[in-house]
């Protein structure tokens, strides 16, 4: 699924940014060389502006800065590639796709914008990666929402 | 004014597999008014019954979110491009 270089730097990046959760993407080159991309959880602006609108901060939540992927993956697709994962972390709490997960991860009226996308998920407890508790998720048309995938 | 709409993935099926479309309107929401009248369906999928725009879905003109700046009131002009993006977002259950 992931080279072990990119499972390290979503490792790194959780832990970096403890105790907000991290996000970010995996794409992978027309030659199937993966590329890992750190991605801005704008969750904080967003609450400091609208906390009404946006109850939560980063310590439970993400909000990737979209127009970013937007830019990395049109790059990332002009050349040949593609967007492969959605990775985030966890903070002190094991890895499982929440219904706020399914909620963002579908338009409304259920259908996945992303169904080809696979969503790692990073448990950070008291500041450390807890590493084998890593979890990946992706879109099951059978059951109309997100299962858990072995991790090849 | 027409201005360009850049439409994602999940929402091409409204379009019949088209990745930009042609529309007129002078703000954002008369764009996604007439986007409906051309595409019927697309727009309960972009705005609630109050017309504002869904929580995880974005829509920029050429590169800012319309939430920074007046929302659907927002003035678009000649030659904007109007991009929709599902967000990527989630959290821990409380």
């Amino acid at each position: 699924m992931f080279d072990k270089g990119i499972w390290d730097a979503m490792f790194a990046h959780a832990q970096r940014d403890y105790p907000a959760e991290c996000c970010g993407i995996v794409t992978e080159d027309a030659s199937g060389v993966q590329a890992i991309h750190p991605c801005e959880n704008i969750q904080d602006k967003l609450h400091a502006a609208d906390p009404e609108a946006h109850p939560r901060t980063s310590r439970t939540a993400y909000r990737m800065d979209d127009m970013q992927v937007m830019k990395i993956q049109s790059r990332v697709e002009q050349a040949g590639g593609r967007m492969v994962a959605i990775y985030h972390s966890h903070i002190d709490v094991d890895a499982y796709f929440s219904q706020e997960d399914q909620d963002a991860a579908t338009f409304p009226f259920g259908e996945p914008s992303y169904p080809d996308v696979v969503y790692p998920i990073i448990p950070v407890k008291n500041a450390r990666v807890d590493i084998g508790g890593e979890k990946v998720f992706q879109w099951c048309d059978s059951s109309s929402k997100f299962e858990e995938v072995e991790i090849r | 004014m027409a201005v360009t709409v850049r439409i994602p993935t999940p929402l091409r099926k409204f379009t019949g597999d088209q990745s930009d479309v042609e529309v007129q309107g002078a703000t954002v929401g008369e764009v996604i008014d007439n986007l409906e009248a051309q595409h019927a369906g697309i727009k309960e999928h972009m705005v609630d019954e109050s017309g504002a725009v869904r929580r995880f879905v974005n829509v920029y003109v050429n590169e800012e979110d319309i939430r920074f700046l007046d929302g659907p009131d927002t003035d678009v002009k000649d030659g904007d491009q109007v991009t929709i993006v599902p967000a990527i977002a989630g959290g821990c259950s409380f």
